[in-house]
């Protein structure tokens, strides 16, 4: 199969030798196995089984070849913890601050000229997978019914299911059919056994927010990075553990949980001070249980701590007392 | 003829040492036809045809030749990350570049790069470098005896870089970065682009421990950035605006944004500023772009500069 190929180690970029090394048996195998052995001792002491790819990983890119008209275009890059900072140079941070295991990226050609470029993801556990996956989805795309989340965009789809994210993207938009994509993504989810679950904090903030319409996307975040790519007075301002975002068109929920309720509240602290010093202490409303301001761009901010929790609101100025905030509100200060 | 140059010397002050030499006569004067009449900070050329678009953005800014002298030996910094649509330098316009490099009578023209041989290949940058008979310099990324440690004295946070050793064999930088949304830092151009010639190792070190929950240790990656750019100083920047990633960048696949144009200037700061305008993004909400502004780089202000327009 193609994926026999020689796989490029983002650490080691000389190409290795491959994971159907050991099944070598015939004597030309044999030779290329000496040879392999005895030019890796002598080059470069670093050269071992590292090198090879991860049976998980090799048992995905071989679903899709296996069962497609499809072969390998080249040689799959693998790379494990920082290694991804070589193979997916500068884009490497976000999947580290969810939790990072491996990624293996392979081009494949079909055998009718459509081309594929599929990245896998194994992130350190389900939870990391689905922040990833919530990270790189927009509210444009479509939703579809493979693994546990999957959404197709214009020339390219995500698919979440257990520990791993999977791409899969036309590199030339319009040259390969989204119906192409979406055959790969069922064959390739197929091939992981395990679902997967949202983590418990989405899945508490569905259940309290269940009366009102779904928002139009919920991010899963887990640090100060993907925080930060939100559009929120209180981006860079609070260093977080866990949190969900929620986009309901004109406005914005988002919960963030922190390890106890004397860190919530230091982080409250901190922000309403940080708040006050930015803008002016008459910029703040402060009540019993929270406080809000405008912000920078004239939206109306709600913050409350509840517990190791704090909830942010954010919304224009002119729909603060509307119906709807007010529902959204209720709704997520009912949040346990 | 050419003067005399202390290579690493160009490398760390080019911008001013071509510019105060062709001021000062002491290199071959660029055509007639090549001279603007006012001076040009940022040529902007929109058009489908990005070979052209390229050529003619050099060509504002007063050719090639104010850049580029003949028997020059250039460097070229490109952006291969891989090919998903819209992450990488469009082939096109690396090609456009090199050829004009090699008209101008360059000696050799390379395209530096520690990222691995399958990125350019995937990408078609390998072939438009072949193309145009261009060569390939591949750094090994493990082999940091191939970076040459450069003390950055005027740094805030960065004190000391390591660049690809191969540049310091060449006369002439020319960076060639693509545009895009990046995750951290919102947006990748020029400036960002330079960590293409330091070590991956150094590079890892703008990143504290602490960088995904510490805001401070954002921006002090942000800062490493600007900073690196005190001893990178290209002589000229040729921009691919053509068609990129405005979301999940800089790897993608994300939303494409497609203004079809190419940006060319000298100043880093002001083609960022410029840059980020193209899909809405303010240059004062870029740390990278504001550090570098303080750091004396460039100019943030957009209407301090002068920016001229054409259509290809």
């Amino acid at each position: 199969m193609g994926f026999r190929a020689n796989i490029v180690e983002s650490e080691f970029p000389i190409p290795p030798f491959k994971k159907g090394v050991r099944g070598i048996s015939s004597p030309k195998g044999i030779g290329i196995l000496w040879l392999l052995i005895v030019t890796s001792f002598f080059s470069c002491p670093a050269f071992s089984s590292e090198t090879q790819l991860p049976d998980n990983l090799s048992r995905l890119l071989g679903a899709l070849e296996k069962q497609q008209d499809w072969r390998l275009d080249g040689s799959p890059q693998h790379a494990k913890s920082d290694g991804l900072f070589v193979l997916i140079n500068g884009g490497a941070e976000i999947y580290l601050e969810y939790g990072f295991e491996q990624a293996v990226l392979a081009n494949f050609k079909h055998q009718n000229g459509e081309a594929l470029i599929l990245e896998i993801y194994r992130m350190k556990d389900q939870h990391a997978a689905y922040g990833v996956y919530t990270f790189k989805t927009d509210k444009q795309a479509k939703p579809l019914a493979i693994g546990g989340q999957a959404k197709l965009s214009d020339y390219y789809l995500n698919l979440w299911q257990g520990s791993y994210v999977i791409t899969l993207t036309a590199p030339t938009p319009g040259k390969t059919s989204q119906a192409t994509l979406i055959t790969a993504a069922k064959i390739l989810s197929r091939a992981i056994e395990k679902k997967g679950e949202e983590p418990d904090l989405v899945r508490r903030f569905r259940r309290a927010t269940a009366a009102l319409a779904p928002p139009a996307e919920i991010k899963y975040v887990r640090g100060n990075l993907a925080l930060s790519a939100h559009p929120t007075a209180i981006k860079n301002l609070i260093p977080i553990g866990e949190g969900v975002a929620a986009d309901y068109e004109t406005s914005q929920v988002y919960l963030l949980q922190f390890k106890n309720t004397a860190e919530s509240l230091e982080r409250y602290n901190r922000l309403r001070k940080a708040v006050r010093k930015e803008r002016g202490p008459t910029s703040l409303r402060t009540a019993k249980k929270h406080f809000s301001f405008l912000s920078d761009e004239n939206r109306f901010v709600l913050v409350r701590r509840k517990a190791q929790y704090l909830i942010v609101l954010q919304t224009g100025e002119a729909h603060r007392n509307s119906t709807r905030f007010t529902a959204l509100r209720q709704a997520i200060e009912s949040f346990r | 003829m050419t003067e005399k140059i202390d290579r690493r010397r160009f490398i760390q002050q080019g911008t001013a040492i071509v510019t105060g030499s062709i001021v000062a006569g002491t290199l071959d004067p660029a055509p007639a036809e090549a001279t603007p009449p006012k001076k040009v900070d940022i040529s902007v050329v929109q058009g489908t045809d990005y070979f052209k678009s390229t050529k003619e953005a050099v060509k504002l800014l007063g050719g090639i030749k104010r850049f580029v002298p003949p028997k020059a030996k250039v460097a070229l910094l490109a952006n291969p990350q891989r090919n998903n649509p819209g992450a990488f330098t469009s082939p096109r316009v690396l090609a456009a570049v090199i050829e004009m490099c090699r008209k101008a009578g360059a000696t050799e023209v390379n395209c530096i790069s520690w990222l691995p041989l399958e990125n350019w290949q995937s990408t078609g940058l390998k072939s438009a470098v072949d193309e145009q008979g261009a060569k390939l310099k591949i750094t090994d990324l493990k082999n940091e005896e191939l970076f040459t440690p450069q003390a950055v004295a005027k740094g805030k946070q960065l004190k000391e870089a390591r660049i690809i050793k191969s540049l310091f064999d060449h006369d002439v930088l020319i960076n060639v970065p693509v545009c895009k949304d990046h995750a951290g830092n919102k947006f990748t151009g020029t400036l960002k682009n330079m960590m293409g010639l330091n070590s991956p190792k150094n590079n890892r070190s703008f990143h504290k421990k602490d960088w995904a929950t510490n805001p401070d240790s954002i921006r002090f990656l942000d800062q490493c950035i600007a900073d690196l750019n005190l001893v990178l100083k290209p002589v000229l920047n040729v921009v691919d605006a053509t068609e990129f990633i405005i979301t999940n960048g800089p790897f993608g696949p994300g939303k494409l944004h497609k203004p079809d144009r190419v940006i060319a200037g000298v100043d880093r700061v002001a083609i960022d500023a410029y840059c980020c305008t193209l899909w809405g993004l303010k240059a004062k909400d870029i740390h990278t772009i504001t550090m570098a502004h303080q750091l004396g780089l460039g100019e943030i202000d957009l209407k301090k500069v002068t920016i001229r327009e054409a259509n290809a």
